[in-house]
């Protein structure tokens, strides 16, 4: 059965056949969220309320990329999560310093205070990016999981975001451009391709799409 | 670490998604050929960017397939199919006595021939012993306020009794008219409706008693939005209703 049916049976009550949607995109949902929220047991809680909210809602949905409405679901979804972990902190979310303010620039990464675990846990590429990515603000953070992880347009994103076009532009730059100070501190874990500022400057014009 | 402005890092960035115009994707260009700062931003955005791209996706550790407890399906209480069943019978026991009162009203000779008039005439002996005038301006008085609104039994044989008497013997009617100027205005009253409006009136209460709590009760088990599609059907129930009570009523008193 294609996707429109199924989306119109879900519309219809029909629990059975959301279950196929949901085992079709289950993968990129939890993907998505773990990046965004950093964390295993987050990212599937956020995954599943995400799958329980589309499911209420599904009758909302009119048309145009059902992948798109899902990703505005579970980008929601992780919000929500990090407004109930923000109620009940337990580590911090975004850097702050001594007046409680968000740091520009953090940088803890590459601080001496680092605890062993985290040390360890940094000694993977993927951890390091992960790491880099926590140090974000989530709204920095969701853009550049959206775009850059999940490959969406920027289109798509501000739709999945709700908010405009620009907004997402902004965002996206002043992201990567904090990853890319934030994974100078990781510089020795990054493939011989990807060493910033360390590659051949051959004609990186020549590159770009 | 070289720290491009916010403008010069928004280019960049839009630059790499080729969201820039052409104009402005060439003046970046020379400006990147030719600043090598600019250069090392860039090549520094462009690498993240493969960074982030080249992350593994991991496959969901487990299965996120939804149960009916999860999105608050539960079971339907044991009384819901009691209120449904409810709601529909007293709808078609409605939609019967009203269009069987329809088709008596539309033609007052059939309902009149299956009147019981016989026990309604022996119940107005007393009443017919009063004279006959007295009782036709009685009846005429009581014709629109007594019997319309409840067809109260009481008020029928006094109704009969004088359609009767008016009837039968022509002396009486003269009588009346000479007497009473009401009199004759007197409509030929016509026979009590074959289903008594009482009973559509309660038929319709229960029916929207029936129907409401069978509505909510299967809404607290199984909560949902409700949409535009429901209000419209709530709206058109509402209209129904009122169209049917209006017009019981209106049935009731002609």
């Amino acid at each position: 059965m294609n996707e429109a049916a199924l989306i119109l049976d879900a519309q219809h009550g029909d629990l059975e056949a959301f279950n196929r949607l949901v085992l079709a995109y289950q993968d990129i949902l939890y993907n998505t969220a773990l990046r965004i929220m950093g964390d295993d047991a987050l990212a599937a809680d956020a995954t599943q309320d995400a799958f329980i909210s589309a499911y209420r809602n599904i009758t909302a949905y009119r048309g145009g990329s059902f992948k798109g409405w899902l990703m505005r679901t579970i980008t929601n979804a992780c919000y929500d999560e990090l407004r109930r972990q923000k109620r009940r902190p337990t580590t911090p979310l975004e850097p702050t310093n001594n007046e409680d303010e968000e740091m520009e620039s953090p940088r803890w990464l590459m601080d001496s205070s680092m605890s062993p675990e985290q040390k360890f846990e940094a000694d993977e590429l993927e951890h390091a990016i992960q790491h880099c990515l926590n140090a974000l603000p989530a709204d920095f953070r969701t853009a550049v999981v959206l775009a850059d992880i999940q490959g969406m347009d920027y289109t798509e994103v501000a739709s999945a975001s709700n908010v405009p076009l620009g907004t997402i532009k902004s965002r996206l730059a002043r992201a990567r451009g904090r990853l890319r100070e934030c994974l100078q501190g990781f510089r020795e874990l990054l493939p011989a391709a990807f060493r910033l500022e360390e590659e051949p400057r051959s004609n990186p014009i020549e590159e770009t799409p | 670490m070289t720290q491009p402005s916010s403008h010069d890092l928004e280019l960049l960035s839009a630059y790499l998604d080729g969201q820039l115009s052409k104009t402005d994707a060439a003046r970046l260009e020379s400006r990147i050929k030719s600043d090598p700062e600019l250069r090392s931003v860039y090549d520094g955005l462009r690498q993240t960017r493969a960074l982030l791209r080249q992350l593994p996706a991991r496959r969901a550790p487990r299965n996120f397939r939804l149960t009916p407890q999860m999105v608050g399906k539960r079971a339907l209480p044991r009384s819901f199919p009691i209120f449904r069943l409810a709601s529909v019978l007293a709808t078609i026991l409605l939609f019967l006595g009203y269009a069987i009162n329809l088709t008596a009203n539309a033609n007052p000779m059939a309902a009149a021939t299956s009147f019981p008039y016989d026990s309604y005439y022996a119940a107005a002996t007393a009443p017919a012993e009063m004279p006959a005038t007295e009782e036709a301006a009685t009846a005429t008085a009581e014709l629109p306020q007594g019997a319309a609104p409840k067809f109260a039994p009481t008020a029928t044989p006094e109704v009969t009794a004088f359609s009767q008497q008016d009837t039968i013997t022509p002396e009486n009617r003269s009588m009346a008219a000479a007497s009473n100027q009401n009199a004759t205005l007197v409509v030929p009253p016509t026979p009590p409706l074959p289903i008594n409006p009482g009973w559509l009136f309660g038929l319709l209460g229960m029916a929207v008693f029936s129907g409401v709590t069978a509505f909510f009760v299967r809404l607290r088990a199984q909560p949902r939005k409700l949409t535009a599609k429901d209000f419209v059907l709530i709206t058109l129930a509402l209209a129904v209703v009122i169209a049917l009570a209006m017009s019981i009523y209106w049935m009731s008193l002609h």
